[in-house]
């Protein structure tokens, strides 16, 4: 049965793009701040298990549909390893590379000015 | 209720109705190109080649360390003219892949393998439009022989306007992009007039290497003492560096009809390249934005692997169909380089892959793919 799990207070994320790591029942859980919105990850890389989400939030480069130039989208909603550079979107847990790969992502509730995942 | 499903194997090659040599050869001699040449718009050229004490010696910005071929055929040939290598011509290509028993052949250049030396764009668009009629004259004859046609990378635009010129041709199957000395590498966006007249006219891209492969690349080619030194390392190097080019640039993806045939390398360097490729996908996310699934899935989709040379494969005939099963069958194209002194007979394929696959596969690798993929019959 899940349960939620106090992470932090409100103010611990003072902008966007803050995050807080914490240790629920055994498993390390990155909370996010991500456009007003809170975002939780497992700290844990499917590739070879590195610490994923202490690597840092990027936006992602792709193409134009035109004519193939490279194009940086400045949402930075991707957090990547920083063990491999493998890059996983925070707020869905997918790779925007392969979509046969995802991290693990938990609910977030929001009251009283703490942040809870539910686990 | 059980149900017991056997699976069709194969146990002689006679089973295999069409057996598909995907990269056969035939060399045009010099005289046979300037003969064919447009005298209109290459008379220059004409003149070149009668004036020059060595024609075709201008492409040789490499020079192999040793003769390339120390084979017995060609010791032979300074007695009594039976070399393979001289007279290594289409008759002489159609009767060897008849006697070891394949029944037709996907035809490639010799002579000019290393075209992509020429530095004077229009000196490369003369031979190919010279080897290129020669071909299609050559092609006419033999009932057992297709081909590719020959692009000059020098020249992007002339080079599709070869490619709707012949294309209609009834054995003209695939266009042929010589994969050594490539430069800039195939994924560059100046060739898209040639991927984009190859997919108009719904033929694959086969790339064929030399032992001059990656010579402009790296410095440490330069210093191979033997043609031995270059012939183990040069071809499939510059195939990862064509295959790499294509898929990092997005060239699938922008030409998804389009098929590449990589010739003359083997097949063992495919399975770590592929993985390397996907390797890198994901670790440098950002700087591969041109594909939006991992390069394996292209390979899968629309590359293919042409198996010579395999090897002494007798050594452990098990480890040959582990490969096969990593390249995938589907994926694979016999191919004996006939007539070349480093063929493959089709046994050397056939006998250690036909108890590890089913009938079709099987049939597949042994020409079924091939026909599919150069469409024809």
């Amino acid at each position: 049965m899940t349960r939620r799990h106090p992470v932090a207070d409100t103010d611990e994320f003072p902008e966007e793009g803050s995050r807080v790591i914490t240790e629920i029942e055994g498993q390390e859980i990155a909370v996010f701040r991500y456009d007003g919105e809170y975002y939780a990850v497992a700290n844990y890389c499917i590739h070879q298990a590195g610490p994923l989400c202490e690597g840092p939030l990027t936006g992602h480069v792709g193409t134009d549909d035109e004519n193939w130039d490279w194009v940086y989208d400045d949402d930075e909603k991707y957090v990547v390893c920083p063990w491999h550079g493998w890059m996983f979107d925070i707020t869905t847990g997918r790779s925007p590379k392969d979509e046969r790969y995802g991290v693990p992502t938990y609910d977030v509730e929001v009251e009283d000015g703490t942040v809870y995942a539910v686990r | 209720m059980s149900q017991t499903v056997e699976r069709e194997t194969l146990t002689s090659l006679d089973d295999v109705d069409v057996i598909v040599d995907a990269d056969a050869h035939a060399q045009a001699s010099w005289d046979d190109i300037r003969d064919h040449l447009d005298s209109d718009e290459h008379r220059r050229f004409e003149r070149f080649f009668e004036s020059s004490p060595a024609p075709g010696s201008e492409m040789n910005l490499y020079h192999s360390p040793t003769p390339t071929y120390l084979y017995e055929d060609m010791k032979a040939e300074k007695e009594a003219e039976s070399g393979l290598y001289n007279n290594a011509r289409l008759e002489e290509t159609s009767a060897v892949t008849e006697r070891i028993g394949v029944d037709a052949g996907v035809v490639n250049p010799t002579l000019i393998l290393n075209l992509n030396f020429i530095r004077e764009a229009e000196y490369a668009a003369a031979v190919m439009q010279g080897y290129n009629d020669w071909l299609v004259s050559e092609l006419d004859a033999y009932d057992n022989m297709v081909g590719n046609l020959v692009v000059a990378a020098q020249d992007p635009h002339r080079s599709a306007e070869e490619i709707d010129r012949l294309a209609d041709e009834d054995d003209i199957v695939g266009v042929q992009m010589l994969g050594t000395a490539l430069i800039p590498p195939a994924g560059h966006p100046s060739y898209e007039p040639i991927y984009e007249a190859a997919q108009a006219n719904d033929l694959p891209i086969s790339m064929h290497t030399s032992g001059a492969g990656m010579k402009p690349f790296p410095e440490q080619s330069y210093w191979a003492e033997t043609y031995a030194e270059d012939h183990v390392t040069q071809h499939p190097f510059a195939h990862m560096v064509s295959a790499t080019s294509l898929l990092f640039h997005g060239i699938p993806e922008q030409y998804p009809n389009l098929t590449f045939v990589f010739q003359e390398s083997g097949v063992g360097y495919v399975p770590y390249l592929v993985r390397r490729l996907d390797t890198a996908y994901h670790e440098f996310g950002d700087e591969v934005p041109a594909l939006s699934k991992p390069p394996s899935e292209y390979v899968d989709d629309a590359f293919y692997w042409c198996t010579q040379p395999l090897g002494h494969t007798a050594e452990t005939p098990r480890h040959l169909a582990w490969l096969v099963e990593m390249v995938g069958p589907e994926n694979l194209m016999f191919a004996a380089d006939a007539p070349h002194p480093d063929f493959d007979t089709p046994e050397e394929l056939f006998d250690r892959v036909r108890a590890y696959f089913s009938a079709e596969e099987v049939r597949g690798m042994m020409g079924g793919n091939a026909m599919e993929v150069y469409d024809f019959v």
